[in-house]
């Protein structure tokens, strides 16, 4: 009966219910059959209240939508192109880093490749590169900038395990640097024979004049959060008003009363959605710790592997295979604390598995069938999938290539600490 | 009237997270400013917590009315390239009684943890009873379920008058 249900809930799952649905549904079946009362889902979930990096989630994802509502992907677009775009590759580049910037501050929730898309699209074709490449690399980048602070997903793997959110900021920024040089060498390789726009001081100037009040951000939110002067919680509340105050009076790309309530309610939407997932997970992670599934995948993992560097390769399969069918906050809440004891007893170090689980999760944003960036492009480019999966085939190789060099090289993650 | 109802909670859930957002962040400032003259005040940090809390609700409610919830959703993609509207309508009804079910199944289950939360429970920070505290999840997830239930009449009325 017990198996039957579960059955009929993961039918539900694929038919389309919400991801909370089903863990609750799961807890509700799950704590019927072991006789615990169902008050204890909410006794789960109100613990939630007790997280001290929770108000980090829905700042900084306020601050990103607002950013991205503005005219701020213009700007630094203008600034980006000014600086690089004279390289060899030169504009790939530039929409490889700016899609990283805003991927960092929107948690790679689609709205990078809606906010960005429209404006790298044409601009990439204009300077000749071919319509694969072009649909490649903005359906890669929508979700390239994760690893870099102050990501929603690292703050949530943060909470989810436990571990220091500025540890895991600091652990990101290598490999995710990695993931965006391999990129730009491919974007050297392929517009190498194009025509190269030439570098202009004047245009430089420009470009940093109008986006100087945009380029302090980062250095604030990482300068603060590093000299000890502010919390990550702290920061993400300044980075919020400094961004509501440069875009409403300074720039003056949004109103106070008719924009910000549409933007909050837009961010809100997605916070909300994500901590339900949280919400209703915690019930369902505690009863699989208590009843020592952890362990006992353990048990059969330990008869079937041997040693760390098998484990890791396992892991990644797994996670790849994770990530192209969950979406990558539901697979951090749902997945982490289940590997998280397994990984420990590997010896792997817990940011060092926060940055290989999270640069798997990006990877499944574009791997076929289902990873969501694919559908989000073919949305917004009005193309089919099947040409979204093709498209991405070379710059998954190249992702995945990544993926071995930080997974099997820790110094990459570690090399702070 | 059903939608004119639906649009109100909407409305309400709206312009409810906007004035958490903007009470977090005012009062997260307020905190850092304050550590600055070496003053705290203790409250804050639990209250801003709380906010985040009744946000999380209230953008719950947002995401159920445009269906902005994280999902698997292998099956209505497949439907929808294969053309079948009336199918993925029908699945849509299914999927809303389901997800009905297990948010009022949160909230039987959170109004228990509120019953026992006002007998044993005690005032937790600016006195306020921890009872009302927990009391955010049933009044939340109620938030949640009576727009779940308009959803529910709105689609099924319109299927069974396509019906006949």
């Amino acid at each position: 009966m017990e198996i039957a249900l579960y059955i009929l809930i993961l039918a539900f799952a694929l038919m389309g219910a919400p991801i909370y649905v089903v863990m609750t549904l799961i807890s509700a079946v799950a704590f019927s059959f072991a006789e615990i009362e169902l008050s204890a889902i909410a006794v789960e979930i109100y613990r939630m209240a007790a997280a001290p990096t929770l108000l980090t989630i829905p700042l900084f994802t306020f601050a990103g939508y607002l950013m991205a509502e503005s005219k701020s992907p213009q700007r630094l677009l203008k600034l980006a192109h000014a600086s690089l775009g004279w390289l060899p590759g030169g504009v790939a580049i530039v929409s490889l880093i700016i899609c990283a910037f805003f991927t960092a501050f929107t948690g790679a929730s689609g709205v990078t490749i809606i906010a960005l898309g429209g404006l790298l699209y044409p601009m990439l074709l204009k300077e000749k590169y071919d319509e694969d490449f072009t649909l490649g690399l903005i359906t890669t980048s929508g979700s390239l900038g994760l690893l870099f602070p102050p990501s929603l997903p690292i703050i949530l793997y943060g909470i989810v395990a436990k571990v220091d959110i500025d540890k895991l900021f600091l652990a990101g920024i290598i490999p995710g640097a990695l993931l965006i040089i391999i990129l730009s060498a491919y974007s050297i390789y392929k517009g190498n024979e194009l025509v190269r726009s030439e570098f202009s001081w004047q245009e430089l100037k420009e470009g940093i004049r109008e986006a100087r009040w945009e380029i302090p951000l980062p250095f604030i939110v990482l300068g603060g959060i590093y000299s000890g002067t502010i919390t990550p919680t702290e920061a993400s509340a300044i980075c919020a008003l400094y961004v509501l105050i440069i875009e409403c009076f300074l720039y003056k790309d949004l109103n106070l009363f008719n924009d910000v309530p549409r933007v909050i309610k837009e961010s809100m939407s997605l916070v909300g959605a994500i901590l339900l997932i949280l919400c209703c997970a915690l019930g369902l992670t505690s009863y699989l710790v208590d009843e020592e599934i952890p362990l006992k995948i353990l048990e059969m993992m330990r008869s079937l592997i041997d040693n760390k560097y098998v484990f890791l390769l396992f892991l990644n399969i797994f996670l790849l295979i994770v990530g192209a069918m969950m979406d990558i906050f539901s697979a951090i809440i749902v997945v982490v604390p289940l590997i998280l004891p397994i990984a420990e007893e590997f010896g792997v170090n817990p940011i060092h598995l926060a940055i290989i689980f999270l640069t798997n999760l990006e990877i499944g944003y574009i791997t076929p069938p289902v990873g969501i960036n694919l559908f989000i492009s073919s949305f917004r480019f009005d193309k089919s999938v099947i040409q979204l999966y093709r498209v991405a085939i070379p710059y998954l190789v190249l992702l995945i290539i990544a993926l071995l060099l930080i997974t099997y090289i820790p110094w990459l993650t570690l090399l702070w600490f | 009237m059903i939608k004119s109802f639906d649009d109100f909670l909407h409305n309400l859930s709206k312009w409810g997270v906007t004035i958490c957002v903007f009470l977090m962040l005012s009062l997260t400032i307020l905190n850092i400013t304050l550590r600055w003259f070496e003053v705290s005040i203790l409250w804050i940090e639990p209250l801003v917590r709380h906010l985040v809390f009744m946000a999380a609700f209230f953008g719950g409610s947002l995401a159920t009315g445009d269906r902005h919830h994280i999902k698997i959703d292998i099956l209505s993609r497949l439907l929808e390239k294969f053309d079948k509207p009336v199918l993925m309508e029908w699945l849509e009804i299914l999927i809303t009684l389901v997800t009905l079910t297990a948010a009022v199944v949160l909230v039987i289950s959170s109004m228990d943890l509120s019953k026992v939360e006002f007998e044993y429970g005690k005032p937790a920070f600016l006195n306020i009873h921890s009872g009302y505290l927990v009391s955010i999840i049933p009044v939340g997830m109620s938030l949640i379920s009576l727009r779940l239930f308009l959803r529910f009449l709105i689609l099924s009325t319109k299927r069974i008058k396509e019906w006949k």
